[in-house]
């Protein structure tokens, strides 16, 4: 009975020696396996670093050729619909069809809320927008004494001009409606809300920041004066005046 | 006892044989995994290199599409804003608004700072602008006479002259797109064309040797065309505050017949006697006349600085000297008190 526990025995370390060794080996290959799996995804940390840099340098391509696109894009869409509403050819619904084209594409109506797009940057597009607006208003509007009351005649055509202009000041690009939709803390901003708050800021004696302050320096009081006029004259509201001084000045709220 | 012992052993030895068996068997399994996850690394590594090369071809097509578009956009920009800045149906207004967005379009202003914008395709680019800049001046705007009728208001201004001063009042613009780049990388310079001009003038006082770039500049003519560029620059700035101060439309006889015979001889006989409105205008009507008289001092400091000749518009200056001022218990508030004070400064 010994010998055969003995065998018995001898047999197990023999089998378990062997074992072992099997054993042994396939968790070298294993730790070998191991071992360059891991330097293998360190290559691939590597490259993924490296394909990230170059994704980020197609990303600034891509939102430099979009920025510097947008600003040239936009601003030819406006110089051609400024053209059109001015043109003697052009009849009184066609010119507030290009009003309201010219009026949505200032840059801060794309403003995107995304990327380089923060807060900063669309104030000084409310400012270039503002600026630039009043130039040409200037320019264009500025022998008026007061809002003009005949539409009918050709020669009329600045007259129909600034109607036209005044009732889209309220226009609203689809792609800032798109933005307002995707993030709704963003404000709604338009012309005339611009007009509005810096008018009635003003009114209340409330400091104006510098682009509001364009909408009520020198000859721009005026222009904006003309501008709420004739668009209260267009919706049929000329029983709300601003133009018996300052203290009368209303902000008007009213939409076809 | 001793047979127990023995069964006991011998059932240890095959339940024993059976787990290593098991054992030996997810061993070889894991070992099968991790050489196939091995192999598997090896393809995944290699259509990463793949991708990688892709992604960079991707990002040179990009870059180059940016920096080609870029230069073909600009340009066009330019040329169409040149056009509206020469157009005779533009008035004032839309000519500084064109000679604004002219001055935007140069291509160091969309410079970025990434890629291949470094510092020395900006200097290129710097020249690339000075070059044009001056050659359309000095080609299109030569018949400057520099005379500016206030009181006729722009309408009396010759087209060209009404460009050249679009131009000269414009120079400092900075495209946001500049703010941009400034704010990713605060160690970018700011760079307008004025500040451009200044550099080399400054160079030019300070006996430096000059670049490219500043040679240009200071080239006989082009000096010339600067110079009267910021004579230009000081009249209009000058003249679209005093604009703002000055009471157009109540001239009594004698004065319209002092400011008639001031205009016809250029500033010979009679003067320009008019009433400042100055207090009736609105706070920011004089925080705007601020704004352009600050500007129109400063660049009398630079003409000042360089030493270039240069003189104030007669019509400017009698109508700053002859002005109709409230006394010192009239001047209302800070920033009317701060327009008269720069009208002085100007008309020294």
């Amino acid at each position: 009975m010994k010998k055969i526990l003995s065998m018995g025995l001898l047999l197990t370390v023999f089998i378990s020696c062997s074992k072992v060794e099997e054993f042994e080996k396939k968790s070298e290959n294993i730790e070998k396996n191991t071992t360059d799996l891991s330097s293998k995804m360190d290559t691939t940390n590597e490259n993924m670093d490296d394909m990230n840099q170059t994704m980020e340098g197609m990303d600034a391509n891509a939102a430099n050729l979009y920025r510097q696109m947008r600003q040239k894009e936009s601003n030819d869409t406006r110089d051609k619909e400024w053209k059109i509403l001015m043109d003697e050819n052009t009849k009184y619904n066609q010119k507030r069809d290009s009003a309201k084209v010219y009026l949505e594409n200032f840059e801060y109506q794309l403003w995107t809320n995304e990327g380089f797009d923060n807060e900063k940057v669309r104030t000084l597009l409310f400012q270039e927008a503002v600026d630039e607006f009043y130039r040409v208003l200037n320019d264009e509007f500025k022998q008026f004494k007061d809002v003009p009351r005949s539409l009918i005649d050709k020669s009329f055509n600045k007259n129909m001009a600034i109607y036209a202009l005044a009732v889209e000041l309220d226009a609203v690009h689809i792609d800032q409606a798109l933005t307002l939709e995707k993030y709704p803390k963003v404000q709604r901003v338009s012309m005339l809300s611009i007009i509005e708050q810096a008018l009635e800021k003003f009114n209340m004696g409330v400091e104006l920041n510098d682009y509001e302050r364009v909408v009520v320096s020198g000859d721009n009081e005026e222009v904006t004066r003309i501008l709420l006029r004739a668009r209260d004259i267009a919706f049929g509201n000329i029983d709300i005046s601003i133009n018996e001084g300052r203290s009368n000045r209303r902000s008007r709220r009213g939409r076809k | 006892m001793k047979y127990t012992l023995a069964l006991l052993s011998i059932l240890s030895l095959v339940s024993s044989c059976s787990k290593v068996e098991k054992l030996d068997k997810s061993t070889s399994n894991l070992e099968t995994a991790s050489s196939d996850m091995t192999n598997k690394m090896d393809e995944t590594n290699s259509t990463m290199e793949k991708m990688k090369k892709l992604m960079k071809s991707m990002k040179g097509s990009t870059g180059n599409l940016y920096r080609q578009v870029r230069q073909k956009e600009a340009r066009d920009t330019r040329m169409k804003e040149w056009k509206n800045i020469m157009d005779p149906n533009y008035e004032m207004g839309q000519k500084l608004t064109a000679a604004k967005k002219y001055f935007y379009a140069f291509e160091f202003q969309l410079w970025t700072a990434q890629g291949s914008d470094n510092e020395e395709l900006r200097e290129k680019l710097k020249y690339e602008a000075v070059r044009e800049f001056f050659q359309r001046v000095n080609d299109e705007v030569i018949n400057y006479i520099g005379e500016l009728p206030v009181r006729g208001g722009t309408e009396d201004i010759s087209n060209k002259d009404k460009a050249f001063y679009a131009l000269a009042t414009t120079l400092h613009f900075e495209n946001p797109e500049q703010l941009h780049t400034i704010e990713q990388y605060p160690d970018t310079e700011k760079v307008t064309m004025l500040s451009i001009i200044e550099e080399a003038l400054e160079a030019r006082k300070n006996g430096f040797k000059t670049n490219k770039l500043q040679q240009l500049i200071l080239d006989e003519r082009n000096l010339e065309t600067t110079r009267r560029l910021l004579n230009a620059r000081l009249d209009f700035l000058t003249a679209l505050g005093v604009n703002d101060v000055i009471t157009k439309d109540e001239m009594g006889a004698k004065d319209m017949w002092d400011g008639f015979l001031f205009l016809i001889t250029k500033g010979s006989y009679g003067s320009l006697q008019v009433d400042s409105k100055l207090e009736s205008q609105n706070i920011y009507t004089q925080k705007r006349v601020v704004t352009y008289l600050d500007g129109a001092l400063k660049t009398k400091e630079i003409l000042d600085k360089f030493l270039l000749e240069y003189k104030l518009d007669k019509v400017l200056t009698s109508t700053i000297k002859n002005l109709s001022t409230p006394t010192e218990e009239g001047i209302q508030s800070e920033q009317t008190s701060e327009v008269y004070n720069l009208l002085d400064a100007l008309s020294q």
